[in-house]
């Protein structure tokens, strides 16, 4: 059981984007959470990994997602985290 | 200020992230001592990273290739991959966000969590929870140290005590006692130069450190970091400030057979137009660009108001005039090593001021329509299929997707 098996697109914000990747050509493209929510019925992310392709012309591929973080990393002042 | 009772905070620290990435990736280097370097092919850089095994054998992280080989004669090189590394560092963190929310990503290979109340009675339990996950769902050969304490700093330090893949429990009434045994240098915020003004000040062990006033450590760091440090030791709720976004820019090493003034040039657009996309994406507009050119034994740097400007006609433009005067300034024989261009004066996109004395309105409103297309373009391809001029990506790839600590590139970055 993977991440993909137990986030759903609901317990993410809406405008997070996720990197979706080709497995076979390598295509990164990015989609919002909200755009694959108005696709359908899709709930948990394995589920919506298996139901995008590679949009590379002529691809189709089938893809790796990655969840992209929500903020840029939170830098060290003076040596404190 | 707060200073919780029980251990509040987690830290968590990847053992040799780009090493163990490279391990998991590559079954050949598993259970090698692997030292992971900028580029291919050149002895003249340093190991940035090592593997477990490496460190067994004296190598450290940042240690010259030479002295690497001295003390580690079958250490195995590799050219970093840090498309690699970002993909790992996502996986890692869906994984872990899982587990337990991921309060902040202070690098790559280093986050904090805040603890629910149930984890602060068995942090051991939420441990083994988050390593098993790593380990069942990423793979064995990437591990991580974990800290817990009353804050963030305590815990970032308690973490580095047990590497590789320990685990350390600070709770405040164990306080000071594990502090003692670390020397001055291991407290974050305590390097050398810092080392050499406690030394001044008679501050010379842990203990020492201790039995200051907040307002000495203030006077001796010079401002309020000090202060804030005593307080962290103590096991107050105190953490680094939210910083706000100040600058996009890029640097390179350029290849010592392409430090002429042409290719450090041609460099340098390819990774301005790679910072424009970068503040567009976060939408600022940028007031003004600085390039710096280092040569051997000089260094060259200008920088140049911008009419608040995204567009890469106009940065462009900038770096065109930056460049004339540096031509001019510049001998035409001298040998760049390294550039870099930064976009400064950020502004958000939602707030454009316009130059009271420059009327391009029009003008700019016009480059922002091509450079959104163009940069759809790229997007669509997931490539750089479009650009303004020449688009020549320096020998050794990743030009603009380079690592840092405050910065995990995307994968448009790299395009």
């Amino acid at each position: 059981m993977t991440w993909k098996h137990e986030i759903q697109l609901r317990d993410l914000d809406g405008d997070r984007p996720i990197e979706v990747t080709c497995r076979l050509c390598g295509h990164t493209h990015y989609e919002q959470v909200s755009s694959l929510r108005a696709l359908g019925e899709m709930s948990y992310l394995d589920e919506v990994e298996m139901r995008l392709a590679c949009k590379r012309r002529g691809c189709r591929g089938s893809v790796r997602l990655s969840l992209m973080g929500t903020a840029e990393t939170d830098g060290f002042v003076g040596g404190l985290p | 200020m707060r200073k919780p009772e029980t251990i509040e905070r987690l830290y968590l620290d990847f053992d040799g992230f780009f090493a163990s990435v490279e391990q998991q990736a590559r079954p050949a280097l598993r259970g090698k001592p692997v030292g992971v370097v900028p580029f291919a092919s050149t002895t003249y850089t340093c190991v940035i990273a090592c593997s477990k095994e490496a460190k067994r054998r004296g190598v450290t992280n940042v240690i010259p290739v030479s002295e690497a080989r001295e003390k580690c004669p079958d250490i195995v090189l590799v050219p970093q991959n840090p498309d690699l590394y970002r993909r790992a560092h996502h996986a890692l963190l869906a994984e872990i966000s899982v587990v337990i929310p991921v309060d902040a990503i202070k690098s790559i290979d280093e986050l904090t969590c805040r603890l629910e109340h149930a984890d602060r009675s068995a942090p051991g339990d939420l441990a083994r929870r988050i390593k098993a996950r790593i380990r069942d769902n990423i793979g064995p050969y990437i591990t991580c140290s974990i800290g817990f304490a009353a804050n963030r700093h305590l815990a970032k330090m308690a973490c580095k005590t047990d590497k590789p893949d320990g685990v350390t429990v600070w709770r405040p009434e164990d306080m000071p006692g594990p502090l003692f045994a670390l020397p001055l240098e291991d407290v974050p915020g305590i390097g050398k130069r810092m080392g050499y003004r406690l030394q001044a000040a008679g501050i010379f062990t842990m203990p020492d450190l201790w039995r200051t006033q907040p307002k000495q450590l203030r006077k001796i760091w010079g401002n309020v970091t000090g202060e804030r440090l005593w307080y962290a030791l103590r096991g107050y709720d105190v953490q680094a400030p939210a910083s706000e976004r100040g600058m996009f820019g890029h640097g390179r090493v350029l290849p010592p057979d392409r430090r002429g003034l042409a290719h450090a040039h041609r460099c340098s657009r390819l990774l301005l137009v790679k910072a424009a996309r970068r503040m567009r994406r976060a939408g600022f507009y940028g007031g003004r660009l600085w390039l710096w050119l280092s040569m051997r034994d000089a260094r060259w740097s200008e920088d140049l108001p911008l009419p608040i400007v995204h567009d890469d006609q106009a940065c462009l433009a900038g770096l065109e005039t930056l460049w004339a005067k540096a031509r001019a300034e510049i001998p035409r024989s001298a040998r760049i090593i390294r550039l870099g261009v930064t976009l400064l004066d950020l502004s958000p996109a939602n707030a454009r001021q316009l130059d009271m004395f420059v009327n391009d309105d029009a003008a700019r409103r016009r480059w922002e329509r091509v450079t959104s297309a163009m940069d759809a373009l790229n997007a669509k391809y997931g490539k750089t299929i479009v650009s303004l001029g020449p688009w020549t990506p320096p020998p050794g790839g990743y030009a603009g997707g380079k690592i840092s600590y405050t910065r995990i590139p995307r994968a448009e970055d790299f395009w």
